[in-house]
């Protein structure tokens, strides 16, 4: 564990001041870099939101803005960006948003997790002074906001705040769509044991058990859920009609990702593209099996930040197209899943794991660079066997925090 | 049907009126270095009925090919367009079937312009009177044209004549066809470019037939902007003596000094960067005379476009030697692939930046950066593809009221000047051809190989039910020992255990 040198950083005055030190010099690096050189610091994707906030100032549609595939929400959010002085002002939300998230990390390991104030900062530092994280949203990219939005979730859930839960839930799904694995993994983990209720006597006919399944908490949750995605989907289709579904949800399904990336299905994809007559919907079977059904059955109750994290690995890992900024989705979880796990009880073996997670990249990333820029076609075999040696490699990982997750035993203060 | 034949001689060479011998039936003369045009005009009911009908259905039609080979050639015939069969047109109903043009259009070869979608909205941002749509398709030669064409056209006692002259296209380096429903006229423009040639033109035996041997010439009187010619001009049938000609016109196209170069820079990878290397920093005019500032039009065919959020920011603009993006046609998909995007391709209206410093940088360049379509697979992993050279040129403010269009070799509707105020006067910067002698930059796309879709599927597969089988052994595993409940504490002892 951390070493008793960098013990005093992990309190929370440095722990965030370090944090939101290094996303100000982030920030203001990256607008230096960007005013003075061609090669800019700010992510392509930050210019769709605030070309579309632009345009939602306008009183005009996000969508006007072409590849703008997000909630208007984002727009209305960023709308500030609009007035050229105020540019930044979404990086520094998404910096703000990176903080808020590693607070609630300290707080759901310190208040549910029972750790120490010291022990709980070694862990959200993981999150907090992550250059990759920082980096990401300095440059503008949203994923920081999905990473506030699921630590929230799981912070509601776990301190029984079920009103909160349903809202974030449902308002995270309308974002991002992703975050409905967490769905079933919430509702399974529900049980009268988990909300602090007196465990009653096992039911005695199938009809009770599933009478007893619904409970009120249950029900409440899926109906909060419910009507926040939905009444925000309708304000949305209300208010941009159309476009508003077919680039937020339709084009997900549509898509046919032929674009190099690190998913497994990615050149049997492009290959599948220029043959009109496939289809490719079969590659969600596994992936949503994993993320959706099996693993929260088996993890859920046990753990549930690790069912969360092996969910999201999965859903990251199987999905037909996948991004490095994707991997932030599972990485908010690592501060929560690590103190018990057996990457850290074995280093061995979470030194393996973390080096075959960045040579698996790497070595994709190596065939990506000649193809991309010296063109060329290492579609296959370079590419394609870089991307199924890193699905395997993930895969095995998987297994690792799904073996924890099924062993773990978390002891909640208020059981106490 | 009326014909005019122009031979345009160079400012320097000799030749004597007196050598041309004009016969009842022909023209004919000794050779002469000239460049050659041929502009036909005729009425719809001079034209084959089908054709003729099809006209009837369009507002106007311009048809406008260049050869991929370099030439040259000679003010005032100085407008250039990109190498290619370039099609604008705007149809007189909402309901005009596109079908009947493309069919049409299969005379040039096998053009792919059968879905409505290939053409792409032509007259936004462009001066009003512009063509409604526009379909370019590379098209290497007039051959198979001339070919196709001559039965349709070539009939009767001069059959043999016709055929021979349509056989002439394929020296040619400019094809122009144009109609609009106003005149309901159809003209027809072929230039051939600057060589020695004979004099030879036999009489159309249907209607006029004019010939004209000119030069560059300065009559007293002549404004700046007007281009002097004379020379001497005949009718076959009507004179039996050239009679001399010396007159000025206002002209649209002129030809600026200095050349350019398009290449893509190595190694092009899939964001490919096209250099077009100017010499010659000075605009044609002075700055009290016009402003004038340099542009770049490109045709790129749907396997290569430009972002045009990329063009958006100054400071990577500047870096490149480019002041704006002045155009960008749409639609532009950012991210589909070539086969599953519609629209023919796009064009691109760049304003270039000259370096500031114009004694240090006689030689310049500026960097157009563009982006690579995914292709079909193909058996070697490569697919070569043509991007024709870009039109680059001088635009300077001129006067709205100049009557470019009484000039008897003037040319619109060429696609960029419909971007530009009336008046415009276009100084067009000869291109150089790289070693090919073609204005043509050959690009190597990397794809996929064909072979791979028999590994792929399979190894795909098995990787994933591998990931998937591992995967679901552990969550097995994990279940059989602890079940799908919660775990309870074991090491700290019973007293947990309890709730």
């Amino acid at each position: 564990m951390p070493s008793s040198l960098l013990t005093p950083l992990f309190r929370p005055i440095p722990l965030f001041s370090l944090a939101a030190l290094l996303r100000l010099a982030l920030l203001l690096y990256g607008t230096w870099q960007d005013a003075h050189s061609a090669v800019k610091y700010t992510d392509i994707d930050y210019l769709v939101f605030t070309d579309a906030a632009r345009s939602v100032s306008r009183g005009l549609s996000p969508y006007a803005r072409e590849t703008y595939r997000y909630t208007p929400l984002l727009a209305w959010l960023l709308v500030p960006t609009a007035s050229p002085r105020l540019f930044s002002f979404g990086k520094v939300v998404f910096a703000l948003a990176d903080l808020l998230a590693g607070w609630l990390i300290v707080r759901v390991l310190r208040k549910q997790r029972g750790m120490s104030t010291e022990r709980a900062g070694a862990f959200a530092a993981i999150w907090l002074w992550n250059p990759m994280v920082a980096t990401i949203s300095t440059r503008g990219s949203s994923e920081g906001l999905l990473g506030v939005l699921t630590m929230a979730l799981l912070w509601a859930v776990e301190g029984g705040r079920i009103g909160v839960a349903g809202f974030l839930l449902g308002l995270s799904v309308h974002f991002k769509i992703y975050p409905f694995i967490y769905a079933p993994a919430i509702i399974w983990w529900m049980d009268d044991e988990h909300l602090g209720k007196r465990a009653s006597k096992p039911p005695a006919s199938l009809a009770d058990a599933v009478l007893r399944f619904a409970s009120p908490e249950r029900i409440k949750l899926t109906l909060i859920s419910l009507s926040t995605f939905m009444g925000l989907n309708i304000l949305m289709y209300y208010t941009y009609g159309t476009p508003f579904l077919t680039h937020s949800y339709f084009h997900h399904v549509t898509r046919i990702d032929h674009r190099h990336n690190f998913s497994p299905y990615n050149i049997y994809l492009y290959l599948a593209s220029a043959n009109p007559s496939s289809s490719s919907l079969h590659a969600f079977l596994p992936q949503l099996l994993l993320s959706c059904l099996l693993i929260p059955f088996v993890l859920a109750k046990k753990d549930l930040a690790t069912s969360m994290m092996a969910q999201t690995f999965a859903f990251v890992t199987f999905n037909k197209v996948c991004t490095s900024q994707y991997f932030l989705w599972y990485m908010i979880f690592l501060p929560l899943y690590l103190p018990e796990s057996s990457m850290l009880r074995v280093p061995r073996r979470g030194i393996t794991a973390l080096l075959l997670w960045i040579l698996g990249q790497a070595a994709w990333l190596q065939q990506a660079y000649e193809l991309e820029f010296l063109g060329v076609s290492t579609f296959f075999p370079g590419l394609w066997l870089a991307s199924l040696a890193f699905f395997l490699i993930n895969c095995w990982i998987l297994g690792i925090i799904i073996s924890d997750g099924a062993e773990r035993s978390i002891q909640k203060v208020h059981t106490t | 049907m009326r014909q005019r034949i122009t031979y345009f001689r160079p400012q320097d060479a000799d030749w004597d009126p007196n050598q041309l011998e004009i016969f009842d039936s022909s023209v004919q003369g000794p050779a002469i270095q000239a460049l050659k045009e041929h502009k036909i005009t005729l009425t719809l009911p001079e034209l084959p009925s089908e054709l003729a009908g099809l006209l009837r259905d369009l507002e106007q039609l311009h048809l406008r090919w260049a050869a991929p080979a370099s030439y040259d050639t000679l003010e005032p015939f100085s407008s250039r367009i990109s190498p290619g069969l370039h099609v604008s047109y705007t149809p007189a109903k909402e309901d005009q079937d596109p079908e009947k043009l493309c069919t049409a259009l299969q005379a040039f070869g096998r053009l792919d312009c059968s879905s409505p979608d290939v053409f792409i909205n032509f007259s936004d941002g462009r001066q009003q009177g512009s063509p409604a749509l526009f379909f370019y398709n590379e098209l290497e030669k007039l051959d198979g044209f001339a070919k196709r064409l001559g039965p349709v056209v070539c009939s009767g006692p001069s059959a043999t004549e016709c055929r021979k002259q349509l056989h002439e296209l394929k020296d040619a380096v400019s094809l122009d066809m144009s109609y609009d429903s106003t005149s309901e006229a159809v003209k027809i423009q072929a230039l051939w470019p600057l060589q020695k040639r004979e004099i030879s033109v036999p009489a159309s035996p249907k209607g006029r037939t004019e010939v004209g041997i000119l030069g560059r010439d300065a009559p007293p009187g002549m404004e700046p902007h007007e281009i002097g010619v004379s020379g001497v001009l005949t009718v076959i049938g009507e004179q039996n003596e050239p009679s001399p000609a010396l007159f000025a016109f206002a002209a649209r196209h002129r030809a600026a000094s200095g050349s350019f170069t398009s290449r893509f820079q190595q190694p092009t990878g899939l964001h490919p960067t096209l250099q077009l290397r100017l010499s010659g920093t000075a605009a044609p005019l002075d700055d009290d005379e016009a402003e004038c500032a340099p542009y770049a039009y490109l045709t790129l065919p749907k396997v290569i476009f430009a972002d045009r959020y990329q063009l958006a920011d100054e400071l990577f603009l500047a870096s490149k030697n480019l002041t704006a993006a002045k155009y960008v046609s749409e639609p532009v998909d950012l991210e589909a692939p070539a086969y599953t995007t519609k629209p023919w391709g796009s064009n691109v209206l760049l304003q270039l930046a000259p370096p500031k410093d114009e004694a240090a940088a006689k030689e310049w360049t500026a960097e157009v950066p563009l982006h690579l379509r995914y292709l079909k697979p193909t058996p070697t992993g490569k697919e070569e593809a043509g991007i024709p050279y870009p039109v680059v040129f001088w635009a300077c403010d001129g006067n709205q009221d100049a009557a470019y269009a009484v000039s008897p070799f003037d040319r619109a509707t060429l696609g960029y000047d419909g971007l530009f105020e009336p008046g415009t006067t276009f100084w067009h910067v000869s291109p150089k051809p790289e070693a090919d002698g073609r204005l043509i930059n050959n690009i190597s796309v990397p794809v996929v190989t064909e072979g791979a879709s028999q590994w792929v599927g399979i190894g795909t597969a098995v990787a994933v039910v591998l990931g998937f089988a591992w995967v679901l052994l552990t969550l097995a595993g994990g279940y059989a020992k602890s079940g799908h409940g919660t775990v309870v504490a074991k090491k700290e002892g019973e007293g947990k255990k309890e709730k």
